[in-house]
């Protein structure tokens, strides 16, 4: 496996690597830079028509769950029960 | 976008107040907004379902959130993560699993949408560098 050497990193970014390294679970700077790497891939994700289509279709298939929630639903609001849940009320 | 999973049940209640506003919210997906969220959304999403409706209902929509959500922007709720997201609870005056959601609109630099009024309130109130609305309100 070939050696990366870094140098003049600066303090700031090195304590920032160091929090992420923690943060991202890397046991080594190259967990740690692949990761990065795939990350940043992640922040300019383009979806391929495949997936767009997938998300498409799950939205209309959300929206045919509604009658069947809607009517089968028993208690208390949505709201209420993410609050209950959430143990934002007693 | 980060949806708190409130929105996608009321999204589902069609006689919930701001119903039809959270189904204009995910019509958006995925042409304006691709979401990003913590994987603690299906517990919430399909645990509330299972409760309320009913266990099929809730697998159908286990697997329609997993057509929504790309696998990218799922944010596994690890130890990790976790640990990186309480701190949170105290800068934001916010509850435990509200900073997850809070967490994963935080790193993406995206948009915080949830029902729960003031959840985006105290979250509004310190200044967030991200935009964070009810569902009510989305502008986009």
């Amino acid at each position: 496996m070939p050696t990366l050497l870094i140098k003049n990193v600066p303090e700031e970014l090195l304590r920032e690597l160091r929090r992420l390294k923690v943060e991202l679970e890397c046991r080594t700077w190259a967990e740690l830079l692949e990761k990065l790497v795939k990350r940043g891939r992640g922040g300019l994700l383009t979806l391929s028509s495949e997936e767009e289509r997938a998300m498409k279709e799950a939205v209309g298939e959300f929206l045919k769950l509604r009658e069947v929630v809607s009517r089968k639903w028993s208690g208390p609001s949505v709201l209420e029960e993410f609050r209950k849940a959430r143990r934002h009320e007693g | 976008m980060t949806l708190d999973a409130n929105v996608f049940v009321a999204f589902l209640k069609a006689d919930e107040a701001y119903s039809q506003e959270c189904v204009e919210i995910l019509r958006k997906v995925p042409e304006a907004f691709i979401l990003a969220e913590p994987s603690i959304v299906y517990q919430e999403v399909c645990g509330t379902l299972a409760r309320r409706v009913g266990v099929e209902v809730a697998r159908i929509a286990q697997k329609l959130l997993d057509k929504l959500i790309h696998p990218a922007l799922l944010v596994e709720c690890s130890r990790a993560f976790c640990l990186s997201a309480y701190d949170l609870c105290r800068r934001f005056n916010v509850y435990s699993i509200d900073a997850l959601y809070l967490k994963v609109a935080l790193d993406e630099g995206g948009i915080l949408v949830s029902l729960d009024e003031e959840f985006v309130d105290r979250v509004r109130e310190r200044g967030p560098p991200i935009e964070v609305y009810h569902a009510s309100e989305l502008p986009y």
